[in-house]
């Protein structure tokens, strides 16, 4: 049986950027798990929760822990509106920030970079309804 | 080098609770660009940046970094100092550029 929790990201919600990734470290730091694993943890959780909030209309992050198997899993959702081009966003240096996200010094492009080097397992879906992003991270 | 050490060589404007003043500096990044700071840097950092906004505190939280210089002679606004603040994140101002900033921490041996 796997332990869950969910939050919800808001578009443009730049005041509260990095909440959710905070509490979440705050919970893997709890299962003590190694330092180098935490650490790629908060990396990817934190770049995808910023993608959310400069790229979609909002969603929610959803914590899964299956203790038994010694796996995490987070799973980014959003309600759209999709990835145009997957390949290009996955290209180091491109981002399709807006001007605002820019003066927060978002859009350097290696948000989705930082997360598959740091993540066990990615998987990327998405669509016009939205986006859904799952990263596995093996934590024993 | 402690933060506090640090300041006794620097002398920049610090915004810092006193517990905070004994956190260990390990090495030095220099970004503004967050996703750079995120994917590498490492624990103990100081941050030279001339960011300073809220997004910059929950980064350098998320990183567990030792202290943020702010540089340019940006303006700290209340909230931000006050976030650093409740976080536990010492914060440094000075009107040196990065470089300039950046060329004084080499020669003190970060």
């Amino acid at each position: 049986m796997a332990v869950e929790k969910r939050f919800k990201v808001y578009k443009e919600d730049f005041a509260n950027a990095g909440n959710v990734s905070s509490q979440i470290k705050q919970m893997v730091k709890d299962l003590k798990v190694d330092t180098m694993v935490l650490r790629h943890i908060v990396v990817a959780c934190y770049e995808a929760e910023i993608n959310m909030i400069i790229h979609s209309n909002g969603g929610e992050i959803v914590y899964r822990l299956h203790d038994k198997r010694g796996v995490l899993t987070l799973e980014f959702n959003d309600v759209g509106p999709g990835i145009p081009d997957v390949k290009k966003a996955l290209t180091p240096g491109w981002s399709s920030a807006s001007q605002k996200a820019r003066q927060f010094g978002f859009g350097a492009g290696m948000g989705l970079a930082n997360i598959i080097r740091v993540s066990d397992d990615f998987n990327l879906n998405t669509s016009e309804k939205g986006t859904s992003l799952k990263l596995h991270f093996n934590i024993k | 080098m402690t933060v506090e050490e640090l300041n006794e060589e620097l002398h920049f404007e610090i915004f810092a609770n006193k517990d905070s003043l004994k956190k260990e500096i390990s090495t030095c990044f220099v970004s503004d660009l967050l996703s750079f700071v995120m994917g590498y840097g490492k624990p103990g950092s100081i941050w030279v940046t001339v960011q300073a906004h809220m997004n910059v505190i929950a980064v350098a939280v998320l990183k567990e970094f030792s202290l943020i210089i702010v540089t340019s002679d940006v303006k700290l606004d209340k909230t931000f100092i006050d976030k650093a603040l409740k976080e536990n994140i010492p914060l440094m101002k000075t009107t040196l550029t990065s470089y300039e900033v950046c060329k004084r921490l080499v020669n003190l041996g970060i």
